[in-house]
């Protein structure tokens, strides 16, 4: 049986093709379409994704061609599909539950409303939200900060990719962004929860401290069931 | 409900953790990855050296002070766990990334230097992939 070194190029191009269908199919869901219609937030957001996507794949394109020559690197190249991989299956988790938030599913009427009761508090002026719509849990806290991390740190590792919009989630900045959670509404009363990191620059230990704003409940009582 | 719901939360924010580690190894192999095959030093070489440098060596006077650096390898308890059990001795690979990054030895004692730091880096990235999987 070969050794993973002598497996050679050809399995390059079989990981890279496989990790490109994987990226591919992800970016499916971000595709640009009339209906149905989101916020601009999640469009920015679908945008990056689409962005990022492409520069994955056009490096994926290129992977095996650029593969080390020292075959004792073989292993140490190969295992960067792997990492990549992670990052996309850590987006993979945010995708589809923000394609779910259309604004036939949101009360956005209600989201756009309470945003501009967000901006009028100081430092919260450009705050947005980006929604996820979910129907596992009806609670899921969502650091911004995990989400850049991520973002930011795979974009590092793949030529011609950016980071993430910083008016989407950079969490150094005075000016915070916020992820918005909410719900799929279904046959019984729930809890709305707005996760809202707090504006501390200066003390980035306590910048993934947050408050929290929480919607009255329907219909006035909470039958304490939950998904 | 509300405990369960916290873990869930946490165990995402832990798992990005070993995956920003994961990620930081990734741009230090890449850039000695190139190095010792083209012996060439890359544009972005000397920082991200510096960079891993840094925070291999990064030493808290105070045990409870936030613990924040530009790479991933000291940042969280999570991250510093997984180092000490890849790289037990920070010393090893940080003598080694300063012998590639000050350039001062001959270019095969670089080269055999920085193929051992990849190594090292390699099987860091490794292990914060494992862990970043969820376990079952």
């Amino acid at each position: 049986m070969p050794n993973q070194a002598q497996l050679g190029v050809e399995t390059l191009k079989r990981d890279a093709a496989a990790l490109f269908s994987f990226v591919d199919s992800i970016c499916q869901f971000c595709v640009d379409h009339d209906s149905p219609a989101y916020l601009e937030p999640s469009q920015k957001f679908f945008e990056y994704i689409r962005d990022l996507g492409d520069a994955t794949k056009a490096y994926l394109n290129t992977f095996s061609e650029k593969a080390p020559k020292d075959p004792r690197l073989y292993q140490d190249y190969r295992q960067k599909l792997e990492t990549i991989r992670s990052g996309w299956f850590e987006f993979h988790q945010f995708i589809k539950p923000a394609i779910d938030a259309d604004t036939l599913s949101m009360p956005y009427p209600l989201v756009e409303a309470l945003t501009r009761r967000l901006n009028q508090i100081k430092q919260l002026e450009k705050a947005k939200f980006i929604l996820f719509h979910l129907d596992e849990v009806n609670y899921l806290q969502v650091r911004v900060s995990g989400l850049t991390r991520t973002a930011d740190r795979l974009a590092s590792i793949i030529p011609d990719a950016r980071v993430f919009p910083p008016e989407l989630g950079d969490d150094r900045d005075p000016v915070l962004s916020v992820v918005c959670l909410v719900p799929k509404l279904l046959d019984r009363p729930r809890n709305w929860t707005f996760r809202v990191p707090t504006a501390r620059a200066d003390d980035e230990a306590s910048a993934e401290s947050e408050s929290e704003l929480r919607l009255p409940k329907r219909g006035g009582r909470d039958d304490g069931r939950t998904a | 409900m509300v405990a369960l719901e916290a873990q869930m939360s946490s165990e995402s924010e832990v798992r990005s953790r070993y995956l920003a580690l994961a990620l930081d190894a990734r741009k230090v192999i890449d850039a000695l990855i190139v190095f010792v095959d083209e012996g060439k030093r890359e544009e972005g070489l000397d920082l991200s050296l510096q960079g891993a440098i840094d925070s291999f060596k990064e030493e808290k006077e105070h045990i409870f002070s936030p613990l924040r650096s530009r790479l991933a390898f000291s940042e969280y308890y999570e991250q510093v766990r997984t180092v000490g059990e890849v790289i037990p001795d920070k010393k090893v690979i940080v003598k080694k990334l300063e012998t590639v990054k000050a350039d001062q030895a001959t270019m095969a004692e670089q080269q055999k230097e920085a193929f051992e730091a990849i190594k090292l880096l390699s099987a860091l990235e490794s292990r914060a992939l494992y862990y970043y999987r969820p376990q079952p």
